[in-house]
């Protein structure tokens, strides 16, 4: 990715005109597994086809903003300069920044793993021998992808980080991955981020996707998760984006026996957000929490789309997924429990809570359960309102200012899955966060 | 519970209303064109309006694609192979139950619904649909005398071709969906109801189904209207003979409650579901809608669901005057190779508007059953409410329990609820009964009724009889 050759992909085009130009299109000097991937990731899209409003699975959401607005890929080369990122005060193994798109190698630490912890870069035009384990996830992700959009996120991979960590290492702090959008051109970054925990071993990495206040394109992020047996792992994304950037990423993950999952989302930005999640408890008695908050505004737009698959027996999944909806906003939850036949004594629960603030907010929801197995208990529960009109009335009867009473009935409510963030120092920054958009949000709505 | 005698199968147990009586039919030639669309109505004696609106549909069915989206899986269906026109041979209007055509009287005895001992049972009308030409209707003058139209909707063509034109397709239009437009196309007959302003129906109306003549689907058209203030309670029950070829049904029905009106419609399906290996067995899919047009309107659809190879129907409400109230309550149960993807759509117009779902679904052997449900509450929807809740029992590893509700709320005020359960026959809720001295089969039958308990009490009396005894039948050789 070096020399600053001006190749046709990085102009300005659409997904549509990438995905019509083809694979062959592709050019520059990425290293060759990757110009593999990118066309690979693009035919693949051309066969199986774009999203449109029309697929079941884009009812609600209208991917024509993403498919159809002007996005240049990243120039190449490192970012050289300051590093205007929000950094979040956290305790980290290794931090890694992207900003629009490109590494910013001086602001990275990456120093003083442990061993058996590996975390390379990808992408970058760094990397040393990471392909060889990359290139198969990479190509599953692309086989697997369900639409054409999700395919591209899969492949066409402008950057991003490898992480494994041997079997029986425990790494205690996270990763912190940076991906920053600054002013300027439309950039469409497509960011890649690979945990792999090895048996018994523990890890998690932590993205904060952001943006300065100006910042336009879209991200078209991918991580995949793979947790060995008996292990434990942690994935989370804080998305502040830029109010005028786009947003799509999936969270691939596939859990052997014993393994314990847990993912907190936090959807704070962005125009269009499309959160995916695909999950296989693939071995006998695993545990995958999928902890879920989004906060849409404006004429934000957040859908999340969450499919949970029991493969085996013994498994336990929780979907926890809440949203707080003001002024013209729209949020769609999509969830689905699949349990195979086999999959006896499947323990899953499925929770979608949204909470309208204005007469303009819209919110879908979409809970679904798809069951093989007869031993099994599966709920899932959806509720959609407002604020609870004689809990406010109480606060109201102690004293408590409306407003304020409101406040904290909405901090209550977000609370709840803010509080089940498993890092500390994450949980404090989308407490802080949250508090400070929802303050703004019941005084824009009241 | 894979291993379990009681819940092993029901191979053993044929179907118990499968055969074929022998009626000559006055059948059209299997095919479908504007000619085919032009002969079912000119046998009909319709108006032209009716005839016009017939091709329209028809013209509009041709540009439209058959759906696929839906969770049930069968062979295409070849749509110039079925006969879209049935009636049995010779068909005078009876004004004595004695004319009727013997042979006729026999099936429904074999039945069980004699329309002698009908006429002395607890008030219920019966307008039995043979194939598809009723051919005998009771009680027509008591409702009569009450002010209330109740007859076939071919009559109501002929005699009240105002009441027809004013509400034919103001709930489902003719280009609603794919199998509603070839209803509108080539709908042979079905019920026409109109109760006047401020009458309650002096008794509860029922319609026997019965599907016939081999490869002819029958394409029913049911119409409810109740004026201000009215109520009728109505209900359908079916059952067909026994055939390997795959029957198409597409029915449609449309209910209209105007101010402060309140209709109820209950369902009792149990067609021919197929063999053990899904062969034969009808395809029910049905467009059924009620319009709660006007305020304080009330509008409650019941449903038993145990018959047909496929069942594909979403009995729904929409909600369009103030304060009105929707209901939905579902029993569905699915063996065999059956395959149900049925659930209810309640769409939120008018302030203060409520809608209530609960839906039991039972899957056992290699049945597959989707609940599918759409709550739509509009933006002008004040304090709307909805409460709906889904529960699926699985009885072995090889069936399916399915839930995809669709839940649309732009209204800050509504409140909407949705609560989903799966889960199999408790082991100890079965040792405990056992305990108690009942046998497997007993207990099982008591567990499942008691799942079922919350809808069967809002079917009227007589059909919760019926149902609970139909449950019972389903489940016979394996849980009592």
């Amino acid at each position: 990715m070096k020399g600053a050759t001006e190749t046709p992909q990085h102009t300005a085009s659409t997904l549509v005109e990438l995905v019509e130009r083809g694979g062959a299109a592709i050019e520059g000097d990425a290293p060759s597994w990757l110009r593999d991937a990118r066309a690979m990731a693009i035919e693949r899209a051309a066969a199986i086809g774009l999203p449109a409003k029309t697929d079941e699975e884009w009812r609600y959401t209208d991917p024509k903003p993403l498919l159809e607005g002007q996005f240049s890929l990243p120039r190449p080369g490192a970012h050289e300069g300051d590093d205007p990122c929000e950094h979040m005060e956290i305790e980290s193994a290794a931090r890694i920044v992207f900003i629009d798109g490109r590494l910013a190698p001086e602001h990275c630490r990456l120093s003083g793993l442990p061993s058996g912890v590996e975390v390379s870069l990808v992408g970058t035009g760094e990397e040393a021998d990471v392909e060889e384990r990359l290139a198969p996830i990479v190509a599953q992700g692309i086989g697997g992808a369900r639409d054409g959009l999700e395919a591209l996120g899969a492949g066409l991979i402008t950057g991003g980080v490898f992480v494994r960590v041997d079997a029986g290492v425990t790494l205690e702090k996270p990763i912190v991955v940076v991906f920053r959008a600054e002013d300027g051109s439309p950039v469409l970054s497509a960011p890649h981020i690979t945990l792999i925990v090895g048996e018994g071993a523990r890890a998690s990495v932590i993205e904060d996707h952001q943006g300065s206040a100006g910042a336009t394109g879209l991200t078209l992020g991918r991580s995949e998760v793979r947790v060995a047996k008996g292990a434990h792992a942690e994935h989370a994304m804080l998305q502040r984006e830029s109010p005028g950037r786009h947003h799509v990423s999936t969270l691939r993950l596939i859990q052997d026996a014993e393994s314990h999952f847990h993912s907190d989302r936090v959807l704070l930005g962005g125009a269009v957000t499309r959160n995916n999640i695909h999950a296989t408890l693939q071995g006998e008695s695993c545990e995958a929490v999928f902890n879920g908050l989004y906060t849409p505004e404006e004429r934000q737009h957040h859908d999340s789309h969450i499919r949970v698959e029991h493969m085996a027996p013994g498994c336990n999944s929780r979907q926890y997924y809440r949203g707080i909806l003001a002024d013209r906003s729209r949020a769609v939850f999509t969830g689905r429990i699949y349990v195979k036949d086999v999959a006896q004594q499947t323990d899953a629960i499925q929770s979608n809570s949204n909470l309208l603030l204005s007469d303009a907010a819209h919110a879908v929801a979409k809970p679904q359960l798809e069951i093989y197995a007869d031993d099994v208990r599966c709920t899932h529960g959806a509720t959609s309102g407002q604020l609870d009109a004689d809990a406010a009335f109480y606060l109201r009867a102690r004293g408590v200012p409306e407003r304020v009473a409101k406040l904290l009935l909405l901090q209550a409510f977000a609370g709840e899955n803010i509080d089940r963030i498993e890092n500390e120092a994450l949980r404090t920054t989308v407490h802080a966060l949250a508090d400070d958009r929802l303050g703004a949000a019941l005084e824009r709505n009241t | 519970m894979t291993t379990t005698p009681e819940l092993q199968d029901w191979e053993s147990q044929s179907y118990k209303y499968g055969f074929v009586s022998e009626v000559e039919s006055d059948t059209i030639p299997p095919g479908l064109n504007e000619d085919v669309v032009r002969t079912i109505s000119a046998k009909k004696g319709e108006p032209e309006w009716l005839t016009e609106w017939r091709l329209k549909a028809y013209r509009n069915w041709l540009t439209m694609r058959e759906p696929e989206w839906q969770n049930v899986h069968y062979p295409k269906i070849d749509f110039q192979a079925i006969s879209y026109y049935s009636a049995p041979k010779n068909t005078p209007k009876y004004e004595s139950i004695d004319e009727v055509d013997p042979e006729l009287l026999r099936t429904y005895e074999r039945l069980g619904i004699p329309l002698e001992e009908q006429k002395r049972l607890a008030g219920v009308a019966v307008d039995a649909v043979f194939d598809s030409v009723s051919v005998a209707t009771t009680f027509k003058k008591e409702l009569a005398a009450a002010g209330v139209i109740f007859c076939s909707i071919s009559e109501a063509a002929r005699e009240h071709p105002e009441l027809l034109k004013k509400y034919l397709g103001t709930v489902v239009p003719y280009n609603d969906n794919y199998y509603a437009a070839l209803n509108s196309a080539v709908f042979t007959d079905g019920s026409f109801v109109f109760v006047p302003k401020g009458v309650a129906c002096p008794m509860e109306l029922s319609t026997y189904f019965r599907i016939n003549a081999q490869a002819t689907g029958q394409f029913e058209r049911t119409l409810i209207i109740a004026e201000e203030k009215a109520s009728v309670s109505y209900l359908e029950g079916c059952t067909a003979p026994m055939r390997d070829e795959n029957q198409l049904h597409a029915a449609v029905v449309e209910l209209v409650a105007l101010d402060d009106a309140k209709i109820k419609y209950s369902t009792i399906q149990n067609w021919y579901p197929g063999d053990r290996e899904g062969k034969g067995g009808i395809f029910n899919f049905v467009t059924k809608r009620g319009l709660c047009k006007g305020k304080r309107s009330h509008i409650s659809w019941t449903q038993v669901e145990t018959g047909s190879a496929i069942t594909w129907k979403y009995p729904s409400c929409v909600l369009q005057g103030d304060d009105s109230v929707g209901e939905f309550y579902s029993v569905a149960l699915s063996k065999g190779r059956q395959q149900i993807d049925s659930g209810t759509k309640m769409v939120h117009i008018g302030k203060n508007t409520r809608s209530n779902v609960v839906s039991k679904g039972i899957s056992a052997q290699e049945g597959n059953n989707t609940y599918r449900g759409l709550v739509k509450i509009m933006r002008g929807a004040e304090n709307a409410r909805n409460y709906t809740q889904c529960d699926s029992m699985l009885m072995g590893n090889r069936c399916g329990a399915h839930t995809f509700p669709y839940i649309e709320n732009a209204n800050p005020t509504a409140n909407v609820e949705h609560e989903a359960t799966t889960s199999k026959v408790g082991e100890d809720q079965l040792f405990y009964l056992q305990q108690r001295g009942l046998n497997e089969e007993q207990a099982v039958s008591m567990i499942v009724n008691g799942f079922c308990r919350e809808v069967f009490r809002e079917l009227p009396m007589e059909f919760a009889v019926e149902a609970t005894k139909l449950l019972e039948i389903s489940l016979e050789g394996s849980v009592g």
